[in-house]
């Protein structure tokens, strides 16, 4: 089967393509070239004039686990008035912050998306988040597991373990749990926390096992580097939403020695102590830092106003952010000797002037930090905002107007102790392009997403072009999954299975003789049990696993 | 014929209480289970359990499978309200069974949800502090019993949770300390080996609220006023509790909704949680909930995921709509607001099902009483035992994998469910 989209105006930053006019050819799923003249076209769609970019990629939205299914239970309020009927071909669902797992998808790629990745997938809850996110529709799924403050780990640090000894289990447990990644959520502060210790930074011990984040940070950097994991460790850094952070967050960048990294909702961890209020940005050195230290990535985890739910690994900071539940009740959770979570609902209001200054603070970092593809279109979802508001904060970005626009609307305070009136950066369609494409799909590894050359899977968004980027971004005319229609208009017409990405980073079968005596001795489920295996896996319902090469270090 | 061979199979994941022990050994020998290591008498129970009717039936006789299937499809076609209830299975029969309720426009409702939705309630009302068992084991030093003593819903909860062998902190198992509060509780599993007796603050079930409520105004530094059952001698009880409660590194409350005294279990729980709440301001303390067998907590899980809400989910409108009061599976069957009923129970022996005038599509383990009292009858294997699966643990957190342990001789609860979908 061949298809051909017509009259395209392509934006493929992988390709150095910046709004060309071409047809594009899909056969079978995946893009080829131009066939020769006389090769028999199946199918043509005419998209003269409209705007096609590869599937977007979201490299930071929480869409299944543990959590998120909290936040669901607890927050009946999302979801009775946000119901949505089925129909033939679509299940029924709920939810505004945290939509069902179907809603979800359907959402995802009403605008365009094609792929999403879990950030924070406790090892101990694997095999729940897997089952979930098989019930997510359409896109590809992928998850990074969380370690760091699980207490094997930090015994191998208290007892000075090798790097390479942590390397095996890195490896192991990305294995066991079929990750993609590796992510640290406050590195040690989610375990001080069940010790009682109410709060951690960069190079303070933790109680028990006399480690400081920075240690744990170290090896955990490095394990994903020396492993060739493609995604360099994904960074939940220390502290997260209390003043004064942005020194701390200046201190993990430094503390990686260059090694990669990518710091994950950077807004909450750009914050000042200047000004009446204790309360600032610092997004500007923030950025700074980024834009000198190219071993760096980050994805912002914009707010944007209106309700939502807070839903973290950061039990210690969650519990230090209950009082501000909105409604009032929040859950923490301590899970397993392997991590926590704790689920905090949240109201962003304009007129209140740390949320506002936090608006300001996201779009700061957008506008400051000049590479495109080390800077990644997130919200954090739900933390920040629902993924649903991307079209929205696309248009801030676009859109200077707008932007101030809004600016008028938020507490005065905050906009006089913001600069975000003087940066009039607009970012062009071939920056949104990389930054919400091209560039998750490079730091992820995934060689065949995020572009449209050749041996590209056929993800494709089709939009039709509008001064309105909010408009624009939030009903493609066109999505293709695979090769398969799958929107039109900005409605799913049909749903699929998407796959899950993975890695399988290599480690000396010894770790499991160690592992299998620490879970015998101190755990409630047998190692061969904790293990995922592929079949299980894709019993769940994806329709693939795609597994990417890592290339030790 | 072929001599028969005894095949032993290790580390089953038993499926019969919410605990899911993953260190089972079990024979199988002649198609027949027999339970070796680690079983506890529900594990027994469950494994070896052999019923008879093996064959589909509609009104009382035996027919080939196709024709239930065929009758349960016009039952569920011809209904107003289906009600699909018991929901005893696995997640891949949860998702079935929601997808089910959605194309037929049913309600869902879980056979425990009575007792799991007061959890609910409190959670929803006011949230909570929550642990699983891993935690529990490596590091409470302190354990309090509201209302439970745990045993005969969580039979090895002691030996694999409470008292285990070793603890990564082994101060706190070695120091670990023992609190029931409730009656008719068997408190001897609460000394350990060589350790001091387990305290036992002695109240009537109804009286749990008030004493939870006297320990918290205690550990806030005020009196609790000496009236009813806050006597002078029991408030030096109460003061000696507060007091280990506060010296506590890591304190665990565990209780059993299913245990608790009807009449006023929310309240209870949600002094459980305000306890824990307050305890945390100065040390560090959690919830646990016992319950959700019977897949409850795998149902809870995926309705939430599913349908946004975890539980007593009615699609007749062709959306999710939420009512705990209203989609109670036994109010609507004794309304008549329910006029056809999906009963499913694959993993207990004793299927529970409802005595109703509706017409009644059972999948059941194989069950003769089952088989003559349902209009239409479908035995069904059980996960774990007949056929592959997973299943959710208690705490919500952990799930395991189910491996069947014999040819099935029966389809799973998926199975039957999606091949009913396929025919409305
Ligand atoms: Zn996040």
């Amino acid at each position: 089967m061949l298809v051909r989209l017509k009259g395209a105006v392509v934006y493929d930053p992988m390709h150095g393509i910046d709004g060309r006019r071409m047809d594009l050819f899909i056969r079978d799923g995946i893009m080829v070239p131009a066939p020769r003249r006389d090769t028999r076209i199946d199918h043509t769609y005419d998209v003269r004039d409209r705007i096609v970019m590869a599937g977007a990629i979201d490299i930071h939205t929480h869409i299944g686990g543990g959590k998120v299914n909290i936040a669901r239970a607890l927050l009946p309020e999302d979801h009775m008035p946000y119901a949505v009927q089925g129909s033939p071909i679509l299940r029924a669902g709920s939810g505004h912050a945290v939509p069902t797992s179907f809603i979800t998808g359907y959402r995802y790629a009403e605008m365009g998306y094609t792929a999403c990745f879990e950030p924070a997938m406790l090892p101990a809850n694997a095999r729940h988040a897997h089952a979930e996110m098989a019930d997510v529709p359409i896109v590809d799924t992928g998850a990074y597991a969380l370690l760091g403050n699980d207490d094997f780990l930090l015994r191998l640090l208290a007892g000075k373990t090798g790097q390479k000894v942590i390397n095996d289990y890195v490896a192991w447990i990305v294995n066991a749990t079929h990750a993609h990644g590796v992510k640290v959520v406050n590195p040690g502060g989610i375990s001080a926390f069940k010790f009682n210790q109410r709060d951690l930074d960069l190079d303070v011990r933790h109680e028990h096992y006399g480690v400081s984040p920075r240690r744990i940070l170290k090896a955990l950097a490095r394990a994903v580097h020396e492993l060739g994991i493609c995604h360099p460790l994904h960074v939940h850094g220390c502290n997260l939403g209390v003043p004064g952070n942005a020194e701390t967050t200046l201190k993990t960048i430094a503390a990686v020695e260059g090694l990669p990294l990518h710091l994950t909702h950077v807004q909450f961890h750009s914050y000042g102590r200047e000004g009446d209020r204790g309360f600032s940005s610092a997004a500007a050195r923030i950025a700074e830092a980024v834009n000198s230290n190219p071993n760096i990535s980050i994805d912002v985890g914009q707010v944007m106003f209106g309700q939502t739910v807070t839903a973290s690994g950061d039990t210690m900071l969650q519990y230090r952010g209950r009082r501000h539940a909105h409604p009032k009740k929040w859950v923490c959770m301590d899970i397993e000797c392997d991590a926590g979570c704790g689920v905090v609902p949240f109201l962003y209001r304009d007129h209140n002037f740390v949320n506002a200054l936090q608006w300001c603070v996201g779009l700061e970092l957008f506008l400051q930090v000049r590479d495109p593809w080390r800077i990644f279109l997130t919200t954090d979802h739900p933390n920040g905002a629902p993924f649903t508001t991307y079209p929205r904060l696309i248009r801030l970005l676009m859109d200077r107007a707008f932007r101030a626009e809004m600016l008028d609307r938020i507490h005065p305070e905050a906009r006089k102790s913001s600069i975000l009136d003087s940066l009039d950066r607009e970012y062009s369609l071939a920056e949104i392009a990389i930054m919400t494409r091209a560039a998750p799909a490079r730091s992820l590894g995934l060689q065949t997403r995020g572009h449209l050359g050749r041996g590209a899977a056929a993800d494709i968004t089709v939009y039709e072009p509008n001064r309105n980027a909010e408009r624009m971004f939030s009903k493609p005319a066109l999505v293709f999954k695979d090769g398969v229609l799958v929107v039109r208009d900005g409605k799913v017409i049909q749903s699929t299975s998407g796959q899950v990405h993975a890695t399988r980073p290599a480690y000396d079968r010894g770790i499991e003789r160690v592992l299998k005596q620490y879970f015998d001795r101190y755990h409630t489920v047998s190692l061969g049990n904790f293990r995922i295996g592929s079949d299980e896996l894709l019993g769940f319902g994806r329709s693939a696993i795609s597994v990417h090469p890592c290339v030790p270090r | 014929m072929p001599v028969a061979t005894t095949i032993t199979f290790k580390n089953v994941v038993c499926p019969f209480c919410s605990l899911l022990c993953d260190d089972l050994a079990v024979s199988l020998k002649d198609g027949r289970l027999k339970a070796g290591h680690g079983a506890c008498p529900l594990a027994r129970h469950g494994l070896e359990y052999t019923g008879t009717a093996l064959s589909p039936h509609v009104d009382a006789k035996p027919v080939p499978y196709v024709d239930a299937l065929g009758r349960a499809a016009q039952i569920l076609r011809s209904a107003r309200q289906p009600l699909v209830g018991g929901m005893g299975t696995d997640v891949r029969g949860c998702q079935a069974a929601v997808a089910l309720a959605e194309r037929c426009g049913a309600a869902v409702d879980h056979m425990h949800s009575d007792a799991a939705l007061c959890n609910t309630f409190v959670l929803q009302s006011r949230g909570g502090m929550l642990t699983t068992l891993t935690e529990l084991r490596n590091r409470a030093d302190l354990i309090v019993f509201v209302g439970t003593d745990a045993l005969a819903t969580h039979p090895r909860f002691y030996e694999r949770c409470v008292w285990p062998s070793s603890a990564l902190i082994t101060s706190r198992l070695k120091s670990r300390q023992i609190i029931y509060i409730g009656d008719k509780l068997k408190t001897r599993h609460g000394t350990g080996r060589g350790r001091r007796g387990a305290q036992l603050v002695a109240c009537n079930r109804h009286e749990i609220a008030d004493i939870l409520g006297a320990l918290r105004m205690l550990h806030r530094g005020r009196n609790p006023a000496t009236t009813g059952i806050i006597t002078r001698a029991r408030l030096a009880q109460l003061n000696e509790v507060v007091r280990r409660l506060r010296a506590a590194r890591y304190g665990v409350l565990v209780w059993s909704a299913a245990e608790l005294d009807p009449t006023n279990r929310e309240l209870v729980i949600q002094a459980i949680s305000e306890l824990v709440v307050a305890l945390n301001e100065t040390t560090r303390f959690a919830g646990l909930a016992l319950g959700g067998a019977d897949g409850g907590t795998s149902s809870a899980n995926v309705c939430a995921w599913q349908t946004g809400f975890p539980g007593r989910v009615n699609f007749t409108a062709g959306k999710p709509e939420f009512d705990p009061e209203l989609y109670r599976g036994r109010t609507m069957l004794q309304s008549g607001m329910a006029d056809a009923l999906l009963w499913i129970s694959s993993f207990g022996t004793d299927a529970k099902l409802p005595v109703t005038q509706v017409p009644t599509i059972a999948l059941t383990r194989p069950s003769q009483r089952v088989a003559r009292s349902a209009k239409v009858y479908i035995p069904v294997g059980t996960p774990g035992v007949d056929h592959d699966g997973s299943l959710f643990r208690l705490d919500g957190v952990v799930s395991l994998p189910l491996r069947g342990l014999r040819t099935p001789q029966m389809p799973s609860v998926a199975h039957v469910l999606t091949q009913l979908r396929e025919r409305l």
